[in-house]
């Protein structure tokens, strides 16, 4: 089945490198119809590029609901101390 | 003891409390895009500083804390654009290969199965630091675009005109930090886990 899709794939629609530039593109803005086509037709036939399509919208609503306040990152106690002495020289400043 | 400047409202300002309150905020928020310690520290003092500098502008119908990511949103991009000449050459053969000479998947390296709903895995604190560091590897330029895009959600044209980049380049921007960053959590985690 592969032997026969793939070569029709190939003759009929942009590779999967090109397809994986147009999905983030469509993310971005519209595709001509065209081009919106080829990448459909391409996403039936294989599997790689549907997952790649699904991941990149994933991540998209990952990034949408990430809580930045979950983080481990925190300033140093040095840092801190140093940024409220900085304050503390401005407000003495005439 | 600690110093007062005056608010608009006759209230005192206790701007060492900012630090308390808005610093780690501040400080995650210039990391994420900014992928340097040192950097993103000085940009949070340089915050709180200029805040402190025209605190007569802040109007009390906003809050604090908008006001603040405002003035470092300004200051990051601002640091960007004085260092863009020094961004290294991005290193296309960094990670696994992904396309054979036909431009097709190379079949150990495509996109695996990350299961029926990815998303949910944000509930583990370990994602969401894996979500984080990836995102902090990505390149300053790529990074501050992608950002821009996905986190602060901002139009393209707007991104276009802050980072003096044409459309063109844009979309080659997204498009390797989303293929970069898709490959990062599936090395480090959706790879793995099952």
């Amino acid at each position: 089945m592969i032997k026969i899709v793939m070569p029709l794939m190939d003759k009929f629609t942009p590779t999967c490198e090109i397809v994986t530039r147009r999905l983030s593109e469509s993310m971005d803005h519209k595709l001509p119809l065209r081009v919106r086509l080829q990448v459909n037709l391409h996403l039936m036939f294989c599997k790689f590029c549907a997952r790649y399509r699904d991941q990149l919208l994933a991540i998209q609503k990952m990034l949408r609901n990430f809580d930045p306040s979950l983080s481990e990152v925190h300033l140093s106690e040095e840092t801190i101390t140093r940024i409220k002495n900085s304050l503390k020289d401005h407000n003495c400043k005439p | 003891m600690s110093k007062k400047a005056s608010a608009p409202a006759g209230q005192a300002v206790n701007a060492e409390a900012w630090v308390d309150d808005h610093g780690d905020f501040l400080f995650r928020y210039a990391l994420l895009r900014l992928n340097n310690r040192q950097v993103a520290e000085d940009l949070v003092q340089d915050t709180f500083l200029a805040a402190l500098s025209s605190i007569q502008k802040f109007k009390a119908a906003s809050s604090l804390r908008t006001w603040f990511v405002s003035i470092l949103k300004r200051k990051i991009i601002d640091y960007y654009r004085k260092h863009a000449h020094e961004e290294e050459t991005d290193s296309e053969g960094v990670g696994k290969k992904a396309f054979g000479q036909d431009g097709h998947w190379i079949e150990e390296n495509g996109p695996q199965d990350w299961g029926a709903h990815p998303e949910q895995a944000l509930n583990k604190s370990e994602f969401n630091e894996i979500l984080r560091r990836c995102v902090s590897y990505l390149k300053n330029k790529a990074a501050l675009a992608f950002t821009m895009k996905e986190l602060d959600e901002m139009d393209s044209q707007e991104i276009c005109k802050e980072l003096k980049i044409s459309s063109s380049n844009l979309w080659v921007l997204l498009h390797r930090a989303r293929a970069r960053l898709r490959e990062c959590l599936e090395s480090n985690w959706f790879g793995i886990k099952k």
